[in-house]
């Protein structure tokens, strides 16, 4: 108990500090956020004005406290380069980038444990080499330029995927909004082509978001399997005459997946705070692209509350974590008694 | 109090009741110009319910031989050569899949490091049953009473709640003996112990080895173990067998191993530990010049020659490799590979052992 | 201001608790208060099981955890609560050399480099005769010159273990703390590092503190042992005599447990308690080892009380509170 409430406070500071930084981020950037609001060919007055409006007039402590307040009670602030308040803008864009970050968690960690599995258990050395190879040309390669290729060839050349239009076909309706992932919400519906569709569209762009947490798990798993395997209780499995597949998968993977827990559980904070170069080459309407633009056009209502939201996020998603290893891990389960 | 065993194993162990046919045995690591020979050319036979020790330091081969003979052996090393036979039957013959069969079934094996043999995230119990089903055709809940009874026949008090529990909430001793209990799940003819208390303390280490001298002679079992301790050595074992560099270079009873060793390894040895049965008062204690040999360069003739203060500089020991001779004691017959042996009855071993009394009724 | 009869060190009422509060609840008490000596030139074994805080006592002589309370007198200072510079000067003269030779030198740094590197930390003697001082340590330790330039994996265990008592050494201490030196040591090639530590203490006039777990060991090199469990003291006194005639219980157990290498003795067999879990050490102020006592026979001031120190004899330190029960086992040489 008191672990996890200590965790939850080191969260709730982790918190605090992330907002203090994104507050001051918007405000150390030069340009003037009362003039980009108010407008190029606004007058000086109705500028101070709108800065008045604004409450940039302010001292910085009562503006951070107003912020925070706000931002609880769901006023994330008026995206001026949009023309939405940010709250709407941001959790409209949400959902697509969440439904791309499950699919591709999914199938990063599906073929980042397999790979390692095999990469681990083959007594082949050239499988091995081949799926090292492969490991690193995940981290290497940039995602954009992955990208790039994947429509290049799947896409244009092959015609096996539909190219960078977004989310789905245009043309075709979006399906009747529940969660706002067109594939959820297709299915929910009994809309089969629009559900096909929108699985179809958010292939190739997950593909691309996975090799990274593929490749990085992949290495992670793959060298903590080697070692586990040297592991004294792998010599007395085999002794006792466990066939060698079983050892693995039942004793070893388990031992070995346990702090790889973390880092996959990170790799999916990164995910959901959205990729900005996959969303731009794709065209996909996440919240990355958002959050990019409303920098370029100095929106700061946007950058820092979406800078908040991805540290809740994390902070969410970590506590989680360690929640999650304390069950599974009996001596962790023990030692907090 | 003194417990003195008899001269002879007595009717425990037959002398011509034959479980174990080792032959020439020879197991390799490495490859190209960097093999070495961990086990070179062993040969013995283990006859049933004997308990045979094998005693060396690194670089003897001993726990080489242990793997050797479950085929534990894994790359960068390989058995090539050799015949293996329990009770007829030809093991250096089986493939992996019937190599299965006889691990944790007709031979078992116990580790020397009880905090790494069990995987941590599973009860120790579920352990032991797994290894009664990979052998046994029976339903869990057979397997589970087996496995509680095993548990409390290593004396594991509370064993059906202990059966639940994971390997991080036994002690070092417990979960020894839970490997044991694990070993002898399935009545092997053979347990093999690989310094199985060294990481133990020593009052640890004294009901554990009371426990295995127990459950083997109960269970019916030969016991080969494996140990760098002379003296766990001569507390348990019927035989003893020493390895140098790969080869055994005296085996024969304990009784006439240890007491009137005839390889002059094996004197140095026995002269050169510290015992409470042979205090060296004051002075220094004998001990062996150099270090253990470098099984990648072995010199020609006898592996110990450098360190050997007979043989050092002898022609033969030098240059011939030392041939089995045998010699016949009141104790059984005692086989050794040297040029130079001692003659027991020269040797100035002396002083008999040093009495414990227990007096009661005395003020310390 | 300390004369030469005085002991070298002191240590009165040692205390170590790991992870407690500042107010001093909490935490883990592993040493409960040890009162030893050791004078000039002396050997001072300390024996007990994993567990005992053997090793514990040794780091907080040397410093490298830091005592809860007490006094660690050396050489008339008290070092316990030292700091900073008065602290390193004193470390000159208190070394230590550890279990395992291979992780206890810099696998980075040559032989002659690891032993080199205390005088420049120390700043003895002049710059450019240092490298001769720490050949010549080398050589007194037994390591022909050409093994000085390698590194410690080309090096055999004993070898490794010679090269770091020559580091321990090259700073010539007064006091050498021995945790375990031999244990990680092939049985052959003990006995030579025993020798070398003998002979090494007999020329350089060392005293040694010397941390073991076999019993044998321990009679055969210390002047005096002293006998822990649970971190406490059980007995303490004159080597032969305390492994001649024990009268400690739990230094009887220890002594009835160890194998000896000639098969025509049987140990008795004493009956032990059965594995229920760990051995726990008594952890309020009552003997640790009350509740794996033979001689307690469920009397509860052995778990209540904390065991009188009786001296049965000149030196000897006893910890019962049924002394006189204790059976007498005396080894008689023949």
């Amino acid at each position: 108990m008191r672990s996890i409430a200590s965790r939850v406070g080191w969260g709730v500071a982790t918190l605090f500090g992330a907002s203090v930084l994104a507050f001051l981020l918007m405000r150390v950037l030069p340009g003037d956020p009362a003039r980009l609001a108010a407008g190029e060919l606004a007058s000086e007055e109705a500028v101070r004005a709108r800065a008045a409006d604004m409450g940039l007039d302010q001292p910085l402590p009562l503006q951070y406290l107003h912020f925070i307040r706000d931002f609880v009670t769901g006023d994330w602030g008026y995206a001026y380069s949009i023309g939405t308040p940010a709250r709407e803008a941001i959790l409209g864009r949400l959902p697509a980038t969440v439904e791309l970050a499950i699919l591709a968690f999914v199938i990063g960690v599906s073929v980042g444990v397999s790979l390692a599995l095999l990469a681990a258990y083959t007594r082949r050395r050239w499988v091995d080499v081949v799926i090292r190879g492969l490991s690193s040309l995940g981290m290497a390669t940039p995602q954009f330029y992955m990208a790039l290729i994947l429509l290049l060839v799947l896409s244009q050349g092959l015609g096996l995927f539909p190219g960078p239009e977004g989310r789905l076909t245009p043309g075709l309706a979006e399906p009747p909004h529940r969660t706002g992932m067109f594939t959820v919400d297709a299915l929910l519906a009994g809309q089969w082509t629009t559900a096909s569709d929108a699985f179809a569209h958010l292939i190739l762009p997950a593909v691309v978001l996975a090799m990274v947490p593929a490749a990085f798990l992949l290495r992670l798993l793959r060298s903590n399997l080697l070692e586990t395997s040297r592991e004294q209780y792998m010599l007395v499995l085999r002794a006792k005459g466990t066939p060698r597949a079983r050892s693995y998968v039942r004793h070893a993977f388990p031992n070995a997946a346990l702090p790889t827990i973390t880092a996959s559980g990170l790799l999916l904070a990164e995910l959901l705070a959205g990729s900005i170069l996959a969303e731009k080459v794709f065209g996909w309407p996440g919240v990355g692209s958002l959050v990019a633009d409303s920098v370029l056009s100095k929106d700061f209502a946007i950058v820092q509350s979406f800078v908040f939201l991805s540290a809740l996020i994390y902070v969410v998603v970590n506590t989680l974590i360690d929640v999650v290893y304390g069950l599974v891990d009996p001596r962790i389960r023990s030692a907090s008694r | 109090m003194i417990e003195h065993i008899p001269a002879s194993p007595g009717p425990r162990v037959a002398d011509n009741d034959v479980l174990l046919r080792v032959r020439g045995t020879r197991t390799e690591f490495g490859a190209g110009d960097q093999v070495v020979p961990a086990v070179n050319d062993v040969s013995f036979d283990l006859r049933r319910l004997e308990r045979l020790g094998i005693v060396g330091e690194s670089g003897s081969g001993k726990s080489a031989l242990a793997r050797t003979l479950m085929r534990l052996i894994e790359h960068p090393g390989r058995v090539v050569g050799g015949t293996i036979e329990l009770d007829g039957r030809r093991l250096d013959q089986l493939d992996e899949s019937e190599w299965r069969g006889v691990r944790g079934k007709d031979i078992a094996m116990v580790f020397q490091d009880p905090m790494s043999g069990f995987n941590p995230l599973r009860p120790i119990g579920k352990q032991i049953v797994e290894a009664i089903t990979l052998h046994q055709d029976v339903s869990r809940a057979v397997a589970k009473r087996q496995a509680v009874d095993l548990l409390g026949d290593v004396e594991i008090v509370d064993p059906a709640r202990k059966f639940g529990a994971y390997p991080h909430e036994f002690s070092g001793g417990m979960r020894q003996r839970a490997m044991i209990a694990m070993a002898l799940a399935n009545d092997p003819r053979i347990l093999i112990a690989d310094e199985p208390t060294t990481a133990l303390d020593v009052t640890t280490q004294a009901t554990i080895l009371r426990l295995m001298r127990r459950l083997s002679d109960e269970r019916g079992a030969a016991l080969i173990l494996i140990s760098h301790d002379l003296g766990v050595v001569a507390q348990m074992c019927d035989t003893v067998q020493v390895m140098y560099a790969g080869k055994t270079v005296e085996r024969g009873p304990a009784l006439e191993v240890l007491v009137n060793p005839r390889h002059r390894y094996t004197e140095a040895l026995l002269q050169s530990v510290v015992r409470r049965d042979q205090m060296v008062s004051g002075g220094r204690l004998p001990a062996i010049p150099g270090t253990p040999p470098n099984l990648r360069a072995l010199p020609p003739g006898c592996p110990f020659e450098a360190r050997c203060h007979v043989g050092r500089g002898r022609t033969d020991c030098s240059t011939e490799t030392p041939r089995s001779s045998g010699f016949a004691t009141q104790h059984g017959s005692v086989t050794v590979k040297c040029h130079v042996p001692a003659e027991p009855e020269l040797v100035a071993l002396s002083q008999g052992p040093d009495e414990l009394r227990v007096d009661l009724g005395g003020c310390a | 201001m300390s004369t030469s009869t005085d002991p070298l060190l002191r240590v009165e009422n040692l205390v170590k608790v790991y992870g407690g509060r500042a107010d001093g609840r909490g935490g883990t008490k592993v040493l409960h208060g040890i009162d030893l000596q050791i004078g000039r030139g002396e050997t001072l074994g300390l024996v007990g099981e994993s567990g005992s805080g053997k090793s514990t006592t040794g780091r907080c002589i040397v410093r490298l955890t830091d005592p809860t309370s007490g006094r660690v007198e050396f050489d008339g200072i008290d070092l316990a609560t030292m700091r900073g510079r008065p602290l390193r000067t004193l470390r000159r003269r208190i070394q230590m050399v550890f279990q395992d030779p291979a992780s206890s030198l810099d696998s980075r740094m040559t032989i002659l480099e690891s032993v080199v590197e205390p005088l420049h930390i120390h700043r003895i003697g002049d710059p450019a005769g240092r490298e001769q001082v720490a050949l010549d340590m080398l050589e007194r330790v037994g390591l022909v010159q050409r093994l000085c330039g390698a590194k410690p994996h080309a090096l055999s265990g004993g070898q490794q273990q010679r090269a770091a008592i020559a580091r321990a050494l090259v700073t010539s201490p007064d006091l050498v703390i021995l945790d375990e030196p031999v244990s990680a040591l092939d049985v052959s090639v003990r006995a030579q590092v025993l020798n070398l530590l003998k002979d090494l203490q007999a020329e350089l006039g060392l005293s040694y503190l010397f941390i073991v777990h076999d019993l044998a060991v321990a009679e055969y090199f210390s002047d005096r042992v002293m006998v822990m469990y649970g971190g406490r003291v059980m007995e303490a006194g004159d080597s032969t005599e305390l492994f001649r005639a024990p009268s400690h219980p739990y230094t009887q157990a220890l002594l009835a447990a160890v194998p000896l290498p000639d098969p025509r003795l049987r140990l008795p067999e004493l009956p032990t308690p059965a594995a229920g879990g760990r051995a726990p050490a008594s952890p309020g102020d009552g003997c640790a080892f009350a509740l794996r006592c033979q001689v307690r026979a469920g009397r509860d001031v052995c778990v209540t009380d904390a065991p009188p120190l009786d001296s049965p004899r000149e030196g000897h330190v006893v910890a019962c509170h049924f002394l006189h029960e204790v059976p007498t086992l005396v080894k008689e040489s023949s």
